[in-house]
């Protein structure tokens, strides 16, 4: 709702001038920049971005090293000082304000890879991104910055992803398994910050954080609907890595879930229990491993089984949780998450219903009702909770 | 919000940068340098858009190298150090050594890290000088590269110039475009 509705409203004839002039005042509604601008300025900043890279590497050969490195650096030092003039001067303007520290953001990863290139490094590539995280990371803290905060949270991500993944990266395994096993725990723990951070200073970021955490908790189990079996060398590493981190992460859990006051008590334990049981399944599987190749897939057995079913009592639980806390977050990805998990599960029948065609018939129409119906359920519960006086950002 | 704690933010990142440069600045004004030859890799592989791959003589050794045979097996990564001595107009490699040798008269030490290698009488090192960053377009030479390496006391090796077939790499790429 923004102050054009309001206008619309009332030249419509639906609400007198009263009527605008009190809705306006309390919900201190202004003609602010609005999307569109912010729209705007991020693409022009990123227009304008490509535009002075696109320049420097055309010119590469004709442009003395010092020029490109002080030009990369006064790029970045300028983005900046303009978010902060627009933000002090323009306070209205506040989401161009925000596009300028993130160009200035990106702009400093493209000065370590400006270097990396200039020099001709080869060091490990995880190691600029590390850098970048910590060179971001108190921007989103002192500028109140919900964009900047997202930012550093995905340069941890892709951080931990390449240390992981890279072969010189030090949390990699054969394939970079590893990050199979650890990234569910990665995510509950950062969810469970989250949780903790709603009765701390932090409390703006608290929201960002469960959200990511709870997407990325999702994202991470997939790999299991699809029977993702983790090798025989991943086993040694359960015992010695892996259970001491989860253990710290359920106890980390438990403490953030404590202090949950809007959910009923009984809700907390369950809640804790779905959570933490995807950690103990994920170890289960990899303690398991006996096979000698690195991670692999067996589509039909019963870690994608139980995965299957273990998701659907999970989603269950977090539209409910959804509707507990009025958090529309929760009851759209527990919808989504449910659509996914039995769309799954119909495609991992696909080789057993092969032989009898009629199967596909009725089961693709089964999951078309099953779609319609899902929906109408989900707009059902939106617009109940809609109608209730307490929704939370989560 | 505090703009003291933001210049400070900003000020942190600016000094990081910088001292990255200073970092390569000061390896590159290292008093000595060698030139490296290259050897003949793959067409495939030079071609990788905007870097080309550099394959040096000194990048696969033979074990006889080693000044004592080695106690086990080395992982990737284990750093060694490859004493060169000029032969010619280049520098090669006569000796690899796990710690750090006793410095001699007329050889330049340089640090790298063992790689993968398929082969015990072979060791595959790498320098940190084996990409070449070139102008969009220029990443496919024809001709003979070698590489002008600044080594400070360290034994950091830093790629201060490339040649192709004796002239500066984006000179020669330039005339190798001109009709």
């Amino acid at each position: 709702m923004n102050l054009h509705d309001i206008q619309r409203l009332h030249a419509d004839g639906l609400i007198a001038p009263e009527q605008r002039d009190r809705i306006v005042a309390h919900y201190k509604l202004q003609d602010g920049p609005g999307r569109f601008i912010a729209i705007i300025s991020a693409i022009g900043g990123l227009l304008v971005a490509s535009g002075i890279i696109l320049l420097i590497s055309a010119n590469w050969d004709a442009i003395p090293r010092g020029v490109k490195l002080l030009s990369g650096l006064a790029l970045m030092l300028g983005a900046h000082v303009a978010g902060w003039w627009t933000r002090r001067r323009h306070p209205d303007f506040h989401k161009t304000a925000e596009a300028f520290h993130l160009v200035g953001s990106v702009l400093f990863l493209a000065n370590i890879a400006l270097i990396g290139q200039v020099y001709h490094l080869n060091s490990r590539p995880p190691n600029a991104i590390l850098l970048w995280w910590l060179g971001i990371a108190p921007l989103a803290w002192i500028l109140r910055s919900k964009p900047q905060y997202i930012l550093t949270l995905t340069a941890v991500m892709v951080w931990l992803m390449m240390e992981f993944l890279h072969d010189k990266g030090w949390l990699h395994s054969r394939d970079g398994e590893l990050a199979l096993l650890f990234y569910p725990a990665i995510f509950t723990a950062l969810y469970a910050a989250g949780v903790r951070m709603e009765r701390s200073s932090a409390r703006d970021f608290s929201s960002i954080t469960r959200r990511y955490g709870l997407l990325g908790l999702s994202a991470s189990l997939m790999p299991l609907l699809f029977g993702w079996h983790g090798g025989a060398q991943l086993a040694s590493l359960v015992w010695s890595a892996y259970l001491p981190f989860a253990v710290l992460v359920v106890v980390g859990l438990g403490f953030a879930l404590r202090g949950e006051a809007k959910l009923p008590l009984v809700w907390r334990g369950i809640w804790f229990g779905t959570l933490t049981f995807w950690l103990v399944l994920v170890g289960v599987i990899c303690a398991t491993g006996s096979d000698s190749r690195s991670w692999h897939w067996e589509r039909n057995d019963w870690v994608a089984w139980m995965a299957s079913i273990a998701l659907f009592a999970h989603c269950l639980v977090m539209v409910n949780l959804g509707l507990l806390l009025g958090s529309r977050y929760l009851i759209n990805l527990g919808l989504a998450l449910l659509t996914f998990d039995v769309i799954i599960a119909y495609a991992r029948l696909f080789g057993s219903m092969a032989v009898t065609g009629a199967m596909f018939i009725v089961s693709g129409i089964g999951l078309i009702v099953l779609g319609v119906v899902i929906e109408k359920r989900r707009r059902a519960l939106l617009r109940a909770l809609a109608e209730r006086s307490n929704p939370t950002k989560l | 919000m505090n703009l003291k704690h933001f210049l400070m933010v900003l000020a942190a990142q600016t000094a990081l940068l910088l001292g990255l440069i200073a970092q390569q600045e000061y390896r590159l004004a290292a008093p000595t340098t060698i030139l490296l030859e290259t050897a003949p890799v793959d067409p495939r592989d030079l071609l990788r858009g905007d870097y080309v791959i550099l394959n040096y003589k000194v990048s696969i050794l033979p074990s006889s190298l080693w000044d004592t045979a080695p106690a086990g097996k080395f992982s990737p990564g284990f750093p060694v150090f490859v004493s060169l001595e000029p032969r010619g107009q280049f520098h090669e490699a006569v000796l690899l050594s796990a710690t750090r040798p006793e410095p001699v008269p007329n050889r330049v030490l340089i640090q790298g890290h063992l790689q993968h290698s398929w082969s015990t009488n072979q060791v595959r090192l790498e320098y940190g000088l084996e990409r070449y960053y070139v102008e969009e377009g220029t990443g496919n030479p024809r001709g003979k590269l070698t590489v002008q390496v600044a080594v400070g006391a360290a034994g950091k090796p830093v790629i201060k110039q490339v040649f192709l077939d004796g002239k500066p790499y984006a000179e020669a790429m330039r005339q190798q475009k001109q009709p």
